[in-house]
C-alpha cells in the first residue's frame, strides 16, 4: 500500500462521513410515517395502527407488516431476501429496499428533495 | 527435418501477441465467474448480506495490470453476463445493479491507474470498491423510482473501502507471484 493509496483510502472516507449528514438531510428520514414505494404506485402507512400490507413487485409480492410502531418486511418473493432479513424501521427513520422488486419502504417526510434531480 | 526448428521454439514466442491476451482474458473470466458464484453462494450465509468482499474484482485487477484496458473490460462484463445466466437473474435488476457498479468500478480503476505508479494496485481496489457502491446505489434508485436507498450509501461506502484494500491486497500478493508473459 503505497502512500498515495492511504490518501485516496482516506480522501473516501472524509467523502462518506461528510456525506452522512447531507444525505439524511436531503432524504428526509426519521419521523412521520411510512411510505412505501413500488412499481404499482406509492402508499403511506401509519406507525400507530398495526397492519399487513401486500404490495405488487416486479416479480411478485411483497409483504410489508406495521407492528408496534416498526415497520418491517415479512415475506417476498425475491431471491436473496435481503429486504426480509432487514431488521424493522421505527420513527427514527430507515430504509428497506427490496431491489429485485422495485419495492423500498421509508420512514421520514415524504418525498425527498432528490427525487426532482435523480429522476 | 525443418519442422524440428520450428517446435523447439518457447511456446511464448511462436504465439502471437494477441492470441495471448485472448487466452489470458479468458483465463481471468473463468476466474472471475468462479469467485462471483462462490461469493454469491457464501452470501446466503452472511448475517450482513449487503455487504460483499468482491473477490471477483481480482481478476478485473489482474487483466487491468497485465493485459489491459480492454481485457479489464472484456472480463467485467462478460463475467456480469456469465454470473446472470447462471443464477438466473440475467436482465432482472439485480444484472443492472451489478452492471452499473461494475462500469463505474472499472471507470474510477481506470483513472486511479491512469494517474501512474504513485498508487499501486490496492488503490485501484479501493477506488474501484467505493464507485461500485456508488453505480449500484444509483442502480437501485433508477430501479426502486425512490431515493430512500441513498441514505444506506455513505456507510456502504466505508465499508467498500476496507472491503477494497482486502480485495486489493490479494490481487498484490498474486501479482507479485505471477510471472505472465504478455
Amino acid at each position: 500500500m503505497t502512500r498515495a493509496d492511504r490518501i485516496l483510502a482516506f480522501g473516501i472516507a472524509i467523502l462518506a462521513l461528510v456525506a452522512v449528514p447531507l444525505v439524511a438531510l436531503a432524504v428526509g428520514t426519521g419521523g412521520g410515517d411510512a411510505v412505501v414505494v413500488g412499481p404499482a404506485g406509492r402508499s403511506v402507512l401509519s406507525l400507530d395502527a398495526d397492519q399487513t400490507v401486500v404490495v405488487e413487485g416486479l416479480q411478485g409480492s411483497v409483504v410489508v407488516e406495521v407492528r408496534s410502531g416498526a415497520v418491517s418486511v415479512k415475506e417476498s418473493s425475491c431471491p436473496d431476501k435481503v429486504c426480509v432479513h432487514s431488521s424493522p424501521i421505527d420513527a427514527q427513520g430507515g430504509v428497506i429496499a427490496c431491489v429485485p422488486n422495485g419495492v423500498t419502504v421509508t420512514v421520514g417526510s415524504a418525498g425527498g428533495g432528490l427525487d426532482a434531480i435523480v429522476r | 527435418m525443418p519442422l524440428s526448428a520450428e517446435v523447439s521454439l518457447p511456446l511464448a514466442r511462436s504465439v502471437d501477441y494477441g492470441a495471448r491476451r485472448v487466452a489470458y482474458s479468458g483465463v481471468l473470466l473463468v476466474g472471475a465467474v468462479v469467485l462471483g458464484l462462490a461469493e454469491s453462494w457464501l452470501l446466503s450465509f452472511s448475517p450482513v448480506p449487503w455487504l460483499r468482499l468482491g473477490l471477483a474484482n481480482v481478476a478485473v485487477l489482474v487483466a487491468l495490470a497485465y493485459v489491459g484496458p480492454r481485457s479489464a473490460f472484456a472480463v467485467t462484463s462478460l463475467k456480469v453476463v456469465v454470473v446472470g445466466l447462471a443464477t438466473g437473474a440475467l436482465f432482472g435488476p439485480a444484472t443492472l445493479l451489478a452492471m452499473s457498479g461494475s462500469v463505474c468500478a472499472l471507470v474510477a480503476m481506470l483513472l486511479v491507474r491512469a494517474a501512474g505508479s504513485r498508487f499501486s494496485v490496492i488503490g485501484w481496489s479501493i477506488a474501484g470498491a467505493a464507485a461500485h457502491v456508488v453505480g449500484q446505489f444509483l442502480g437501485a434508485v433508477a430501479v426502486t423510482g425512490s431515493d430512500g436507498v441513498l441514505s444506506l450509501m455513505p456507510l456502504s461506502i466505508l465499508a467498500s473501502i476496507f472491503l477494497g484494500a482486502a480485495t486489493g491486497f490479494v490481487a498484490w500478493a498474486l501479482l507479485s507471484r505471477l510471472r505472465l508473459a504478455v
